[in-house]
């Protein structure tokens, strides 16, 4: 989980302090639905999952992207 | 840190987020509006004052609505008119335009001509229309190119946000803008540490033998000859090279000298040590003699073990990943040239660079011989011309102005703007001085910026001089001049600052050596003033001086 958050972290450029597993789209100013998006792309690529256009939004939070990823 | 404006005709939010780390970054709200941005004098753009203004165009949303090829020269033509008026409005900021990429996505016969190409060449074109010394061109066709529509662009990101480029895209594009704000701010490195032995060539020549060493024209040779040439044309653009490597002398002269597929040749290099020390001596030696610090250093070098050494006894050494594969080694020099050296425009200096540092080396030989400095510097039957700047010496000049570090009494650095301002305004003269010996040309090597505050009094408000000519005593006959100049304009009196920075403590006894009267003195600064009605007497060891005033 910690390396997952140090991803996000990583990809919206901010210190992985400001995350936790319960922050989701909104809890930083620097994590926004614009952001999110590009959240979702890095995602895919780093952990090899595919999360279909039309269910992006409902991939809102840590737990729910960290739950994808330890499914595959 | 730099302030930077981000335009598009799309959403580049997600460029935004690679950028902001390491600069303050200003992106318009809401969706397309980049003209209105720009034409609208009071828009938040004007606010933010950039120093840097990147703007990215995506070329299949604008040709969306271009039905003729007249149809979009027309719409492109406008669009340049507003970067015109861009570069009009913020006349201090650099403008980088992005090049333009469309795919190929209308369904055509095969046969068709394709307009795309057109629009692409056109915009291309436009750029170098623009005719600024500021205007940057940004080229993420060549991104494209070389990594594949694939890769940069996104359709989950399009579809889902109006963001065209993929995380990587973002990423590449990135990396291009910090590159060229790196090299604008004047931070080049100055030379390339080579090794020799799988690094110049394959194989070991101690032990291939001349005719071993892998070096040819195509196959497994070619990669190091490639990558050769690459390092050829940075030292054409004044990069300078040198060699470091264990090896005995003669074997590896003689794989430099004669070996048929060599492009670099003893020429080429301002230092060849070839010799059994550790790398780093190696590399202080050769920027003792060279006179540059060791921090302008990148090093090349196959084997990890020197890496590693390099790094730990020399950690301001830049120090390049080999790659894993020599195929790729000349894709690793050209990335070098884009990360230590990117040059925006060359100036005469920068051509002739490796000879000017050549010269140096021979000069530091008869200095060996010399007994006294006087004796030393009739020897170099030194001539020195100073005059009052010329419009082809402005590159130069402002260049010296970002780039002097040690002999720079108060370290301003000029925009180009300002030392526009400045060359047209009649209170300010700029000198500047070429200096040549028996060993060649020195090229423009110092900068004096005066001030006539009133009719009585000037004020020096810069003195640089290159490191390449300290230690001959040539600001003092500068200095000379330029007060006995003063003097018969009537100025009554000079005065000098010295401003205190990491590395220009070599000059902060200037002022007291010429002889000035301190009058104010603290942690930082020193003021300094002189009567005018005596002048500085200097030795008479010059082979020529000449004055223009």
């Amino acid at each position: 989980m910690k390396e997952f958050l140090e991803f996000i972290a990583s990809v919206l450029e901010v210190d992985s302090s400001l995350l936790n597993e319960d922050s989701k789209v909104g809890s930083i100013e620097e994590w926004d639905s614009v952001a999110h998006l590009t959240l979702v792309v890095e995602i895919e690529d780093e952990y090899d999952v595919e999360i279909p256009s039309d269910e992006i939004g409902e991939y809102d939070s840590v737990k729910k992207l960290y739950a994808l990823i330890k499914e595959k | 840190m730099s302030k930077i404006a981000l335009l598009s005709n799309v959403n580049i939010d997600s460029l935004k987020m690679k950028l902001r780390r390491n600069n303050e970054i200003y992106l318009p709200q809401g969706y397309g509006g980049w003209m209105q941005e720009i034409l609208n004098e009071t828009s938040g753009l004007y606010k933010f004052k950039p120093e840097v203004v990147v703007c990215i165009p995506y070329g299949n949303d604008l040709m969306a609505s271009w039905e003729s090829e007249e149809d979009g020269k027309d719409a492109i033509d406008q669009i340049f008119f507003a970067f015109n008026k861009l570069l009009e409005n913020l006349p201090k900021a650099n403008v980088f335009i992005g090049t333009l990429d469309i795919s190929k996505k209308e369904i055509r016969p095969i046969c068709s001509k394709r307009r795309e190409v057109f629009f692409e060449n056109y915009w291309y074109e436009s750029i170098f229309e623009l005719d600024s010394e500021r205007c940057v061109p940004l080229d993420i066709k060549e991104i494209i190119s070389e990594y594949g529509r694939d890769v940069v662009y996104s359709n989950k990101l399009w579809y889902a946000g109006s963001m065209p480029f993929s995380p990587k895209g973002n990423s590449f594009i990135a990396k291009e803008i910090n590159n060229i704000i790196f090299a604008l701010e004047g931070n080049r490195k100055k030379c390339i540490a080579l090794d020799l032995d799988n690094t110049l060539w394959g194989g070991v020549i101690g032990e291939d033998g001349l005719e071993g060493i892998g070096l040819s024209e195509y196959k497994e040779g070619a990669r190091y000859k490639d990558a050769q040439k690459r390092l050829k044309e940075l030292k054409d653009i004044g990069v300078l090279l040198c060699v470091v490597s264990k090896n005995n002398e003669d074997d590896a002269m003689d794989g430099i000298n004669k070996h048929p597929s060599m492009v670099l040749r003893k020429d080429d290099f301002v230092a060849l040590n070839i010799n059994w020390k550790t790398k780093a001596e190696n590399i202080q030696d050769i920027a003792q003699e060279l006179n540059i610090g060791t921090d302008s250093f990148v090093f090349l070098d196959d084997n990890p073990a020197e890496r590693e050494q390099m790094k730990d006894v020399l950690p301001e050494v830049s120090v390049v990943d080999f790659p894993k594969d020599v195929m790729d080694l000349e894709k690793t020099v050209i990335d070098m040239y884009k990360k230590y050296f990117y040059l925006y425009k060359s100036t005469k200096e920068d051509l002739e660079k490796t000879k000017m540092y050549q010269a140096e080396g021979e000069r530091k030989k008869i200095q060996k011989k010399a007994v006294t400095l006087s004796d030393y510097l009739k020897l170099l039957e030194i001539e020195i011309d100073i005059h009052r700047l010329e419009d082809l010496e402005f590159e130069r000049v402002h260049q010296l102005t970002h780039k002097t570090n040690q002999f720079n009494l108060t370290t301003i650095r000029y925009s180009k703007e300002e030392l526009e301002n400045i060359k047209d305004d009649e209170n300010y003269r700029i000198y500047t001085v070429h200096t040549r010996d028996k060993y060649g040309d020195n090229g423009l090597v110092c900068v004096v910026i005066v001030h006539i505050t009133d009719d009585k009094s000037a004020e020096v408000e810069t003195f640089l001089m290159s490191c390449r000519v300290m230690g001959r005593d040539i600001e003092k006959v500068v200095l000379s001049k330029i007060m006995d100049s003063l003097k018969n304009d009537g100025i009554k009196e000079i005065k000098g600052e010295y401003i205190k920075t990491l590395k220009n403590a070599p000059v902060e006894d200037f002022y007291d050596k010429m002889e000035f009267e301190c009058e104010y003195k603290d942690e930082n600064t020193k003021k300094y003033k002189k009567d005018l009605s005596s002048s500085l007497k200097t030795e008479e060891v010059y082979k020529k001086i000449e004055f223009r005033g």
